[in-house]
């Protein structure tokens, strides 16, 4: 358990394998570098540092969380730093939560949650037409997305898969990314 | 006054109403004070195998021997630099006598034992890829480099930093059996790295410019700040 928020001015930490429980930075440090995996870090402790690295403003950093024992993915409060954290440019990675898909050609990553945070189930509905993408069941779920220049966009819930379009990005163009039921991704479509 | 055993018994022998027992044991006493309180001269700097060369700067400039060649030929009150990497030197001695030092490197060798005691012109060491047991930084002030990352056969297992309080950069990764290191009160010190190691305590009270704080795999480690 380290707690590094004195350190005024450090930009850079680099603690795996460090037996931590607890790396404690704040957002008034210029930390463009937190890299804090295969530790024991809580979720709590995850969603604070990636917090507090979005409160510092700062564009193009690297923050690595992941491999904790357990397994420690952000809670839906770290998961919006987390987004707004690659809206800004950085390289975030971290334990995942239940559905992540990414765009094998960008890396760039769709998360689905829920208005209460719960994560969603992404299914497989057929071809990727632009009639039918993506099912979200009956959570009335809130899709998350980041368009390919890292801006973090909102989709309302559409209703039943059966709908066209399930997705509406609005004008962001955003890419939307699906999987089968055996994990094999499927096309991409932009929706202007 | 001179000092020598000579002018100390004359100046016993000045006492002349005294009986000569007592002038006697006077001038032996003065000779006991001379010999417990007067400063040796300096023991040289030197290293081994001796007669590996390496390469020093004085105000020669730039040279290059074995250790006879240097005793015979270095100006040691100029010697701003001595450079000894990959030497398979094995021991180096007397550091702190080379009064002008700055510069010193002595990477990939065999030395376990470095002792900068008095070396308090010296600004940048590399010391790394040795087999450390202990290294010294008493009276290093104006140090503001250090790498003494280790390899495996490394076996110091502390370091005390708070001497040089000009340092800007240290690097003490890769030495399995250091457990502690402490750099409080370093105003200056902006990079510190330390990962794999076997760190208990780390202590950086007071080191508010730390910018780079690396400490990978120290499974035990305790930061205190």
């Amino acid at each position: 358990m380290s707690n590094l928020s004195s350190l005024a001015s450090l930009t850079s930490v680099h603690a795996f394998l460090a037996s931590e429980t607890a790396v404690t930075i704040v957002a008034t440090q210029p930390i463009t570098e937190f890299l804090v995996g295969q530790n024991n870090l809580a979720s709590s402790e995850v969603d604070a540092a990636l917090v507090a690295l979005d409160g510092n403003g700062l564009l193009a950093g690297n923050v690595d969380t992941s491999l904790q024992t357990p397994p420690a993915p952000p809670t839906p409060p770290g998961r919006v730093a987390y987004a707004n954290l690659v809206g800004k440019g950085w390289t975030v990675t971290t334990d995942p939560w239940d559905v992540i898909l990414m765009d094998p050609s960008t890396g760039l990553w769709l998360l689905v949650v829920d208005v209460v945070g719960n994560v969603g189930t992404v299914t497989w509905v057929g071809p990727a037409t632009a009639d039918v993408i993506l099912a979200d069941g009956v959570g009335g779920f809130w899709k998350v997305v980041v368009d390919t220049l890292g801006n973090r966009g909102t989709v309302a819930d559409a209703g039943p898969a059966t709908v066209a379009p399930v997705l509406n990005d609005g004008t962001n163009n955003f890419w939307m990314l699906v999987v089968d039921a055996l994990g094999n991704l499927g096309s991409v479509h932009v929706y202007p | 006054m001179t000092c020598t055993a000579s002018a100390l018994m004359a100046q016993a022998r000045c006492y002349q109403g005294l009986p000569k027992n007592v002038v006697r044991a006077f001038g032996l006493a003065l000779l006991c004070n001379w010999a417990n309180h007067s400063t040796p001269p300096a023991a040289p700097f030197r290293w081994e195998p001796e007669a590996t060369s390496i390469q020093w700067t004085d105000s020669g400039g730039v040279k290059t021997g074995d250790y006879p060649t240097f005793l015979a030929t270095a100006d040691i009150a100029t010697v701003t630099s001595v450079e000894m990497d990959g030497r398979n030197i094995t021991g180096v001695f007397n550091i702190g006598s080379l009064p002008a030092l700055q510069h010193f490197e002595a990477q990939g060798n065999l030395i376990t034992t470095f002792d900068f005691t008095g070396s308090n012109n010296l600004q940048y060491i590399s010391i790394n890829f040795n087999p450390l047991a202990s290294v010294i930084y008493t009276g290093c002030s104006s140090v503001t480099y250090i790498d003494m990352r280790g390899f495996v056969m490394t076996t110091i297992a502390s370091v005390d930093l708070r001497p040089c309080t000009a340092l800007l950069s240290v690097y003490c990764d890769d030495n399995p059996a250091l457990a502690t290191i402490n750099a409080n009160g370093l105003a200056s010190l902006a990079v510190l790295t330390c990962s794999y190691c076997n760190l208990g305590d780390l202590f950086v009270v007071g080191d508010s410019a730390i910018v780079q704080l690396w400490y990978d795999n120290n499974p035990s480690i305790n930061i205190v700040t």
